[in-house]
């Protein structure tokens, strides 16, 4: 079979052919330079890490079809998700915030503000929406008011929580969002041990303000108060071991960092304890420290002491 | 006779400075600067110390989405229109190769990206070097109040350096993706074919990184050598990204070899995809 | 003997039309030769092969068989582009330029020196009567100034050979007149011009030699004068002519063996009563 060389068909396969092999020739030359580069940009790009196949395609998917444009369509989201807010629309706002999320998950503000809104100002809507029945002379009214809103509390908590923590898959070992946590632990849900352990990992965040430490101190010797004896001294004693590892990492000068009130709690810790008062200069008070004879933050928390 | 790398200039210059005068051109740019600006009204949303980084993602995106644009219609725009008016006619009638044609093209349409990006990026750089200067002033009272303990983190500031880095970064990108362009145009017949051709292109190439991280992991011996195929057709475009990495000092720096790699990425990809628009176009009959 | 200004040998050029590949012959088996310093039509209707020829002869298409040459080049090299100048037809250029930047633009891409050229743009510019407008944006140009600084821009690195396809399409008469004088210059200098026109009595006019095709065919060519010789036939002008000088002239004619063919009142041509009438002479600045 002779071939027609002038044929379209065979002038456009040559071709085509030679651009094929070409851009293979090209990738493959170009392979030890993108090897160089590549896992650099890949590290650093938290939603190409996803460990769920489906997760890593779809996040990819949206990041590589959009690129740099997904930045200004989730800023545009987000100012959506405000309009909703403003309107009270639970649904939307909570839709944007997912959408918004999902498109830049970089932008730490969109979980935060994000989760605030879920866990706290929904249930708030809700609290305004049945203020009259909350406030009705029938009993049963105010009760059942009272029930729904602490049903849509918890499970706005618990949607807030949600948030939060698709945000850390993201954004790990951030403070911001560990702080979040610990307070929605606290404030909506009520649940002390986990509000404690999210302080703990948000004091151990870089960067974390000197409070963050001081308030899963403060939940530590909480739980101590709300165990069994037994366990009380177990909390306790955590909360002393967890105060002489901190205490020295505190500077004098830095009004935040409370050194002085902190030593006053290294003291009391350790009457209540029985343990003798450490004379190592680095567990000394600040100088010029004079601690309050009333001690009034004290009784909350060591009530058999007082 | 004149060289061919004068040509190629003349060429460029001209190319340059018709391109220039199209309204297109402007519009972007406008529009650029104005999405730029727009950040500023983000301002109320307080982002706290993140709002560096929310306005270097918007600002830089908002340049990659339109110099994108630019990059693809401006090529096909300016190539199509010697065609059509037929002044490649009368060019090519004249002592001129036609690789020196289709090099003068590029670098015209080169020239208008740079000053594209280059002029965006010193908007966006000028507003960053503001912005900070309010941020690091809020952050310096919360110190002096005791709020925070340390300086503004390095972490949260603008490297300007990074950022000058990131742009010449991302003009090479818009110049690979123009030579996309030239090479479809060298075949095609019309614009819009060549402009919606391109598009699909650069998509192909934002998304190619799929490929090239998800073949190795494929258990069928057909599907590997499939996507491993695929991923080695076409560029990866998310390398450029190592630029938006240059920005702001991350907790591990970029090594300047990872750098270096994503720049001669881009240098061998502009060079490939201009070869083949040239062996392309020598065939074509004007 | 130095080698002509074109030679085209054999030259075939197919065209494949659509997936099918339908084959279009433009030009079949075309062979001819113009002389150096030699002004030549190359004439045909529509869809004779003109165009294609002249692509071929420009480099700008590869001919399916055969061969074209350019005094001893190859027509495809850059070397004998730089011998030719083309003004193509219904020209377009930027429009954002003046004329002189224009020119001074192809003159850079054709090699003009750097230290002279603006004074060959000059030239050449005077040469098309372009400078009062040369300043001006190409985009204010009415249709015969493009034909002149198409026509500058053709000849601003001093080729040897001259193309021009319909350089008077559209023009008046009085534009079109300039334009053939300026090929006449163009001769005495000593250049080749290849001219394509639809303009046959022009053509007549400034042509030495002509080149018909048609179905992309030779169909002839020759010299002008020859190929428009009538055989046997002589015309003479008479003034006074009366019916006595009538019979006379038919008598002294039948003794010598000749014989009267036809009377017709003469007439002058029509672009001579539109100059008398117009009331000028052509000038430089006329579109």
């Amino acid at each position: 079979m002779t071939i027609d060389r002038t044929s379209w068909w065979w002038r456009r396969g040559r071709g085509l052919l030679i651009l094929v092999a070409s851009l293979l020739a090209a990738g493959v030359a170009a392979d030890p330079l993108q090897n160089a580069a590549w896992p650099e940009v890949r590290s650093r790009q938290p939603e190409m890490n996803m460990r769920d196949l489906a997760d890593n395609v779809g996040q990819g998917t949206l990041l590589g079809v959009l690129g740099g444009f997904r930045s200004i369509l989730a800023d545009f989201v987000w100012l959506q998700g405000y309009m909703y807010w403003e309107q009270h629309d639970r649904p939307n706002t909570e839709a944007m915030i997912q959408l918004a999320t999902t498109l830049d998950p970089r932008i730490l503000t969109f979980w935060d503000q994000g989760s605030s809104m879920i866990a706290y100002d929904i249930p708030g809507w809700a609290w305004r929406d049945h203020a009259e029945d909350l406030n009705s002379s029938d009993p049963a009214r105010a009760a059942a008011a009272a029930e729904y809103i602490n049903q849509v509390t918890l499970e706005q908590g618990r949607r807030g929580l949600s948030l939060l923590d698709r945000g850390l898959q993201f954004l790990p070992h951030n403070f911001t969002l560990l702080e979040a946590k610990a307070r929605i632990y606290t404030t909506r849900l009520k649940d002390l041990p986990n509000a404690a352990e999210n302080w703990r990992l948000a004091a151990a965040a870089a960067d974390s303000p000197f409070f963050a430490a001081r308030m899963y101190f403060q939940d530590l010797l909480k739980l101590a108060n709300a165990a069994s004896p037994d366990e009380r001294l177990r909390f306790q004693r955590k909360a002393y071991d967890y105060l002489r590892q901190l205490y020295p990492t505190l500077p004098a000068d830095a009004p935040a960092a409370q050194k002085g009130v902190m030593s006053d709690w290294l003291r009391a810790l350790e009457d209540v304890l029985k343990i003798p008062h450490d004379i190592d200069p680095k567990y000394a008070p600040p100088p010029g420290w004079k601690t309050d004879p009333t001690q009034e933050y004290m009784p909350e928390l060591f009530p058999e002491q007082n | 006779m004149t060289t061919a790398p004068a040509q190629v200039w003349q060429i460029a210059r001209l190319t340059f400075l018709e391109a220039v005068r199209q309204r297109f051109f402007n519009f972007l740019l406008i529009l650029g600067a104005a999405l730029i600006g727009s950040a500023s009204f983000f301002h109320q949303f307080d982002f706290g110390p993140q709002e560096l980084r929310f306005t270097a993602d918007f600002g830089l995106g908002g340049i990659m989405f339109f110099g994108s644009i630019l990059a693809v219609v401006a090529t096909a725009q300016l190539f199509f229109s010697e065609i059509e008016n037929r002044t490649a006619l009368t060019l090519l009638a004249k002592p001129v190769r036609r690789w020196s044609f289709l090099a003068g093209k590029l670098l015209g349409v080169a020239l208008l990206l740079f000053v594209f990006v280059g002029l965006l990026v010193s908007l966006l750089a000028a507003y960053l070097w503001w912005q900070q200067g309010q941020r690091i002033a809020i952050w310096h009272a919360a110190k002096l109040a005791g709020e925070v303990k340390t300086e503004f983190p390095d972490l949260l500031r603008v490297q300007f350096v990074g950022l000058a880095l990131d742009a010449v970064l991302l003009w090479l990108k818009f110049t690979v993706l123009a030579a996309i362009t030239l090479l479809v145009a060298s075949f095609s017949n019309t614009n819009l074919y060549t402009v919606i051709v391109s598009f699909f292109i650069f998509l192909i190439c934002q998304l190619q990184y799929i490929a090239h991280d998800a073949w190795s992991g494929l258990e069928s011996p057909i599907l590997r050598g499939l996507v491993w195929f695929l991923s080695k057709l076409f560029p990866n475009f998310q390398l450029f990204a190592i630029g938006d990495q240059l920005v702001f000092i991350g907790k591990v720096p970029v090594p300047d070899g990872a750098v270096v790699a994503a720049f001669g990425y881009g240098v061998l990809y502009l060079i490939v995809f201009t070869t083949l628009a040239v062996g392309s176009f020598r065939g074509r009959e004007i | 003997m130095s080698a002509p200004a074109i030679r085209i040998q054999h030259l075939t050029k197919d065209f494949r039309l659509g997936l099918r590949g339908i084959k279009l012959r433009a030009v079949d088996d075309l062979s001819f030769e113009v002389a150096d310093n030699q002004v030549v039509g190359l004439l045909g209707p529509n869809g004779s092969g003109k165009s294609t020829t002249m692509k071929v002869i420009l480099g700008l298409l590869e001919p399916t068989l055969g061969q074209c040459e350019i005094f001893g080049l190859r027509s495809d090299s850059v070397a004998a582009r730089q011998l030719v100048g083309y003004l193509p037809e219904s020209p377009y250029f930027y429009r954002f330029l003046s004329g002189r930047e224009l020119v001074n633009y192809y003159a850079g891409i054709c090699g003009v020196p750097q230290a002279g050229r603006a004074r060959r743009v000059a030239e050449v510019l005077d040469l098309v009567g372009l400078t009062p407008a040369a300043d001006r944006r190409v985009g204010t140009y009415s249709k015969g100034m493009l034909q002149r600084v198409g026509l500058a821009q053709a000849i601003v690195h001093d080729p040897r050979l001259v193309i021009l396809d319909e350089p008077t399409a559209g023009v008046d008469p009085l534009g079109a007149i300039a334009i053939s004088e300026i090929i006449l210059e163009l001769k005495r200098r000593g250049k080749t011009v290849l001219l394509c026109s639809h303009l046959l009595a022009q053509v007549e006019d400034v042509c030495d030699h002509l080149v018909m095709l048609n179905q992309g065919r030779l169909v002839t060519e020759g010299a002008v004068a020859d190929l428009l010789r009538r055989e046997n036939l002589t015309n003479l002008a008479v003034a006074n002519y009366s019916p006595a000088l009538r019979a006379d002239l038919e008598a002294l004619l039948a003794r010598h063996g000749a014989r009267l063919q036809h009377v017709d009142p003469a007439r002058v041509a029509l672009d001579q009563l539109f100059l008398e009438k117009v009331g000028h002479a052509p000038t430089k600045d006329s579109p």
